[in-house]
């Protein structure tokens, strides 16, 4: 119930008043789920859905294949390099620091 | 495959939980099969090898799975083909049936190369293994559509696709191909072999299928901006 770090003033306090405003069996309207202390950057403030990757790698080769009749042979250098931009996005996607940045912190 | 669970969030400690599971922990390495690694001379072995080989030294190797083999006849390629051909587990129907379309495919390019001309033997491939791995890469697909709901309405949004997917999706639609749209009576190596030697030379209808698929993408460009990945 009461959060685990040693500087407990403040969470001490508050879980003791939630114990106290226990009335009729009814659920206090405040916790301390986290420790009580001030944060690096304000919660709720959720990141922009991100944009999509390798879209120019993309649109080079659907150039290459309009000029070309969607021929792989001529288009390959495109596509190879699509590809690298694709497999690079992926590994980044797979990180930990895409994975934080969907979650509001 | 991970997931960031709420009671996680809510310690402000996000851990990732593992959704499947494995038998082994992740100090276990994957074990080397290939032959040709081991007979390598010591002057031929790189640093990180080498860094590599003393960690093999302290750490435990996983089992190999059954269907991966040391021999000089192993191919990756052909064991996954041969395992998404399978029904009902009946994998040495399906070996069987790989391995008369090899054959089938070897008869069929030797008497090309027989009945030809001096100056194209050098151009008519022979080894079933190189046309069959030929023939897969060319039926890959290097863009596949994902539907997208904007404003309700689904789009076809043109997406990158990793190689597991491309390889698969070649896999799947020559055995679409070679199940759904023949004659019944025909044999399955008979089949996949005439399907195989067409994708082989950039023609056929799952190179046909392949080309749709780019175009529809490249119709679609313009909602590559729904993507948010």
């Amino acid at each position: 119930m009461a959060a685990a770090t040693p500087s407990l003033g403040f969470a001490a306090s508050v879980a003791r008043l939630a114990e106290l405003k226990k009335l009729w069996g009814k659920q206090p309207w405040m916790r301390p789920y986290r420790p009580l202390v001030l944060a690096n950057q304000v919660s709720n403030r959720r990141l922009g859905l991100g944009e999509a990757t390798c879209i120019t790698e993309m649109s080079l080769m659907m150039a290459s294949w309009k000029q070309n009749e969607f021929s792989d042979v001529t288009c390959a250098q495109e596509t190879q390099t699509f590809f690298n931009c694709a497999a690079k996005a992926e590994a980044e996607w797979k990180s930990w620091r895409r994975i934080m940045r969907w979650w509001p912190l | 495959p991970t997931t960031l669970t709420s009671t996680n969030l809510n310690h402000r400690i996000v851990e990732l939980t593992q959704v499947r599971w494995s038998r082994y922990s992740p100090v276990y390495l994957e074990p080397e099969v290939n032959k040709e690694v081991y007979h390598k001379l010591p002057e031929q072995i790189s640093d990180e090898e080498k860094a590599k080989l003393e960690l093999k030294k302290v750490r435990p190797i996983k089992a190999t799975a059954s269907n991966v083999t040391s021999s000089v006849f192993y191919d990756p390629l052909i064991s996954k083909f041969t395992s998404m051909m399978m029904k009902g587990g009946n994998k040495i129907l399906a070996r069987n049936i790989i391995n008369q379309t090899l054959e089938a495919i070897k008869r069929k390019q030797l008497e090309k190369y027989h009945k030809a001309e001096e100056k194209e033997k050098e151009n008519i491939e022979c080894n079933p293994y190189t046309i069959f791995h030929q023939a897969l890469s060319n039926c890959q697909p290097v863009i596949g559509l994902m539907t997208v709901q904007k404003g309700g309405k689904n789009y076809q949004v043109p997406t990158p696709l990793s190689d597991n997917r491309r390889r698969f999706l070649a896999m799947k639609w020559l055995l679409r191909e070679c199940r759904e749209n023949k004659h019944r009576r025909t044999f399955m190596h008979q089949k996949l072999s005439e399907e195989l030697l067409a994708a082989f030379s950039n023609e056929g209808p799952i190179i046909k299928k392949k080309h749709e698929l780019h175009k529809i993408a490249e119709s679609n460009r313009a909602f590559a901006h729904y993507r948010w990945w």
